[in-house]
């Protein structure tokens, strides 16, 4: 490390110089090191100890993800059909690719980790306080684009995890009001989880999000140098914009300490330790996923959301559906807000967190409920299944006494992925209620409107179904009610169908 | 004592690179799975397996009694030629019938096995091998011809009343019925019947069939015509119900 003090004269023996001599030239045509030199030298309170490593860390893991993941990228091709068949050459035919996809993997978890720790440091000691505000804020809007970053990254394995990923982005975009189908198809590329679906993340995942963070982080960067890195928290000593910079100047010419090496070692051998586990964790555990091969046998998979998202997951499954609008739309935005403001409407007075106990108490209410969240979430039994459609046959018993219309709705339970979701003859999805038995329970209209609009966290097929296609389905449903229960609605076994009814669907 | 903690970093990594080159190019748990390759399509459980994944759910576990046609039928093998068959699997029938290869184009589904056209030969064979007879038909057996619909509504009246009347749950003049089929599928289902559900195949004359299937594809309501349910059109299954 000798070499890089930048304090070293340039004198010695011959050797020493000419090694010296390209770096000078370069230092005098690029002013590089003076540059650097006040940011790496810049004082910084004493008080500075080991809570301040996440940060740092979490700019690592980053730095480590754009490193592999332009490696990926060179070997990964967003193809719908070859996606699996291509993580799979990753993993078996490349070189340590599985290593690559390993380390991409688990990095992604830490990162998210470090980030979350970072925030909650800075959350408990109120360092958003005068003059940090901003440096929150944009904080805020980094933590958002590594949820997105990570959620985009899960869809780009396109297996079963990722399409249940999906499947909650896009009931959560359908949710918008007014704009939300239009969100859904700009998410998905269409009304429905296609091929098309998989280029638009990949575009997210490696232009789009990684772009903006770089440029926020950089923003993030420039703050933290423009107001200093903050003290410990006293109890007793408030924040008082009026005073506060001038004060913190004297005491940090007074008592501060260089940046490099002193507090810079710290994060050095933190980030190293992490990066140490990061690799014994990715040799160990593998690479993560590609989950659910495409064996139809085996219907007991259980897919899941990577771990940052197993908490949502775990919610969307516990909320009645009347809320769901609220805890999945308003919810969010509320809380988004609340951060963003926070520094704005408290940016003086005390940091302890022995004097801001409701602080404290909300940390360790919003710790409890994400980790009992993720435990319900890991746990929960709804099992959707993928290939279901195509896989599970319709049972015998529902296809016999059936007519061609209803027949050919017990197709489109299978054509239009119902049965990832829905169970027939205990077979299939456990997302949705079994259908067995759904005659009983809702009228042909009910029927339609279900179909035609989902709701409660079932997809609106309205769009994707054609007029004679939902009939077909509503006609085959209808008939499912055991033999002697009667339907809720018996109007015969066929409604009349107005002869308009053909052209409205068109 | 100052550069101790990096030196003990570099130090452990270096033995944690080691020990990963050690562990050879597989992940974790990759070795077993290579080890057994499934069997390929050419072989009858490689066929049996594509089927219970891909076909079963609409064709049933055992080529019948599902909610689509049966394809344990020997008789609809003696008179389908492979190229017609593979072009089906290929790029689909209809909406209903989703096509598997690569050329087929947005269904609402995530094929995972989008394949060539020489596995769905491999895969046609191997069904022909399961439940047809042996040896190829000519091509122009099962070429759809549209007759005339004016007689076909007589033939309809004579051959297919009794079993599919007007406005029960058997009909097959229901214009909703009728958008969702191709004029293949009506065909298919004319001649070929439904042996799984008792319906045999038809004592008509090929002429016969013609009319009557023509009677039927006159009734399909205008925005569901043969071209929109054609899988080859511009339009997208997902977005079939706006055209006009
Ligand atoms: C002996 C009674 C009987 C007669 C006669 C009969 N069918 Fe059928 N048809 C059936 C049965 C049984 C089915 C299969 C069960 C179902 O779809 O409801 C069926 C199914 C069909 C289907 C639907 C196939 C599918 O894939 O959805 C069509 C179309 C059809 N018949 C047309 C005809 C036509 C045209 C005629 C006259 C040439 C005819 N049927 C004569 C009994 C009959
Ligand atoms: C993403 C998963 C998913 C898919 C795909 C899905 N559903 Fe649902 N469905 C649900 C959920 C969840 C509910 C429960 C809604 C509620 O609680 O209000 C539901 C409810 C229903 C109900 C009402 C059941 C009852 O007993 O109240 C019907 C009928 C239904 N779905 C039919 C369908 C049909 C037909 C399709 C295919 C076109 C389909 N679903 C596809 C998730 C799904
Ligand atoms: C989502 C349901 C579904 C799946 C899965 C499915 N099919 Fe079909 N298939 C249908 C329907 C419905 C039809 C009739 C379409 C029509 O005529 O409009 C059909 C028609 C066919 C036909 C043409 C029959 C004829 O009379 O000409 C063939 C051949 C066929 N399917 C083979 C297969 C094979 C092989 C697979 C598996 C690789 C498969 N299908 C998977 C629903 C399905």
């Amino acid at each position: 490390m000798a070499g890089s003090d930048p304090q070293t004269p340039p004198s010695r023996g011959p050797l020493a110089r000419a090694v010296l001599a390209p770096v000078l030239w370069l230092e005098d045509r690029t002013g590089i090191g003076a540059f650097l030199k006040p940011i790496m030298t810049h004082r910084v309170p004493p008080s500075a100890r080991w809570f301040y490593v996440f940060g740092s860390a979490t700019l690592m893991f980053f730095s480590l993800q754009i490193a592999t993941g332009v490696c990926l990228g060179t070997l990964y091709a967003p193809s719908a059909s070859n996606a699996y068949e291509n993580l799979v050459y990753i993993d078996t035919v490349v070189p340590f690719g599985w290593m690559l996809r390993a380390i991409h993997g688990w990095s992604s978890n830490a990162m998210v980790a470090m980030m979350i720790l970072h925030m909650v440091q800075v959350f408990l000691h109120a360092t958003y306080k005068f003059p940090r505000e901003l440096t929150w804020i944009v904080g805020v809007f980094l933590c958002l684009l590594t949820l997105a970053l990570a959620f985009t990254g899960q869809v780009l394995r396109w297996d079963q995890d990722a399409y249940w990923g999906i499947g909650i982005g896009a009931a959560i975009a359908d949710r918008i009001p007014i704009a939300g189908n239009w969100v859904r198809d700009l998410l998905l590329g269409g009304p429905i989880i296609s091929g098309e679906t998989l280029n638009r993340f990949f575009a997210l995942h490696v232009f789009v999000l990684p772009g903006i963070t770089m440029a926020l982080v950089g923003l993030h960067l420039v703050l933290v140098l423009r107001h200093g890195i903050s003290e410990m928290p006293k109890v007793g000593e408030p924040v008082d914009p009026a005073t506060y910079r001038e004060s913190y100047e004297a005491r940090v010419h007074k008592e501060g300490v260089p940046f490099w090496p002193d507090a810079a070692k710290r994060d050095l051998v933190f980030c190293g330790s992490m990066l140490l586990l990061l690799v014994a964790v990715a040799m160990w555990l593998g690479p993560i996923g590609p989950n659910g091969l495409p064996d139809p046998t085996d219907i007991d998979t259980n897919p899941r959301p990577d771990l940052p998202f197993l908490w949502i997951f775990g919610l969307v499954s516990l909320i009645p559906p009347a809320s769901e609008t609220v805890v999945m739309l308003v919810a969010p935005g509320v809380l988004i807000l609340g951060l963003v403001l926070l520094p704005i409407l408290s940016n003086g007075g005390e940091r302890a967190p022995s004097r801001r106990p409701f602080m404290v108490l909300g940390v360790v209410l919003a710790a409890t409920s994400v980790g009992i969240l993720t435990w319900e979430g890991r746990e929960s039994p709804w099992s959707p299944v993928m290939d279901a459609w195509s896989s599970l046959p319709t049972p015998v018993d529902y296809v016999k006494d059936r007519g061609p219309l209803q027949l050919q709705g017990a197709v489109i339970i299978q054509n239009a992925q119902c049965r990832n979701c829905h169970e027939l003859g205990g077979q299939g999805g456990k997302r949705g209620p079994a259908l067995d038995d759904v005659a009983t329970r809702l009228s042909y209209d009910q029927l339609v409107r279900q179909i035609q609009q989902g709701g409660g966290n079932m997809p609106a097929f309205g769009k994707s179904l054609t007029s004679a296609e939902t009939e077909a389905l509503a006609q085959f449903l209808l008939t499912m009610h055991p033999a002697n229960e009667q339907p809720s609605n018996p109007p015969g076994a066929l409604l009349p169908i107005p002869p308009q009814a053909a052209e409205s669907g068109g | 004592m100052k550069r101790s903690p990096l030196v003990m970093v570099l130090s452990m990594s270096t033995c944690v690179a080691l020990s990963a080159c050690g562990r050879g190019a597989l992940p974790p748990g990759a070795v077993e799975a290579a080890a057994v390759p499934p069997p390929g399509l050419d072989t009858p459980e490689g066929v049996a397996n594509f089927w219970s994944s891909n076909c079963a759910g609409c064709h049933g576990a055992d080529g019948q009694l599902g909610a689509a046609r049966p394809l344990d039928d020997p008789l609809w093998w003696r008179t389908m030629p492979d190229a017609q068959v593979v072009e089906t699997v290929a790029v689909g029938l209809g909406r209903l019938m989703p096509g598997f290869s690569a050329r087929a184009k947005g269904g609402p589904y995530i094929a995972y096995a989008n394949l060539g056209d020489a596995e769905i030969e491999l895969v046609v064979k191997g069904l022909r091998a399961r439940w047809g007879t042996p040896g190829e038909p000519a091509a122009a057996g099962a070429a759809v011809r549209l007759g005339d619909a004016a007689r076909g509504a007589s033939v309809f009246a004579n051959a297919c009343a009794s079993c599919h009347a007007n406005g029960t749950a058997a009909s097959v003049t229901d214009p909703m019925f009728l958008a969702n089929i191709t004029d293949q599928g009506l065909w298919s289902a004319v001649v070929f019947g439904r042996p799984d559900l008792g319906k045999a195949a038809t004592t008509l004359s090929p002429g016969e069939v013609a009319d009557v299937v023509a009677h039927l594809a006159a009734m399909r309501p205008a925005w569901a015509s043969a071209a929109a349910l054609d899988p080859a059109a511009p339009s997208k299954p997902a977005t079939g119900d706006s055209t006009p």
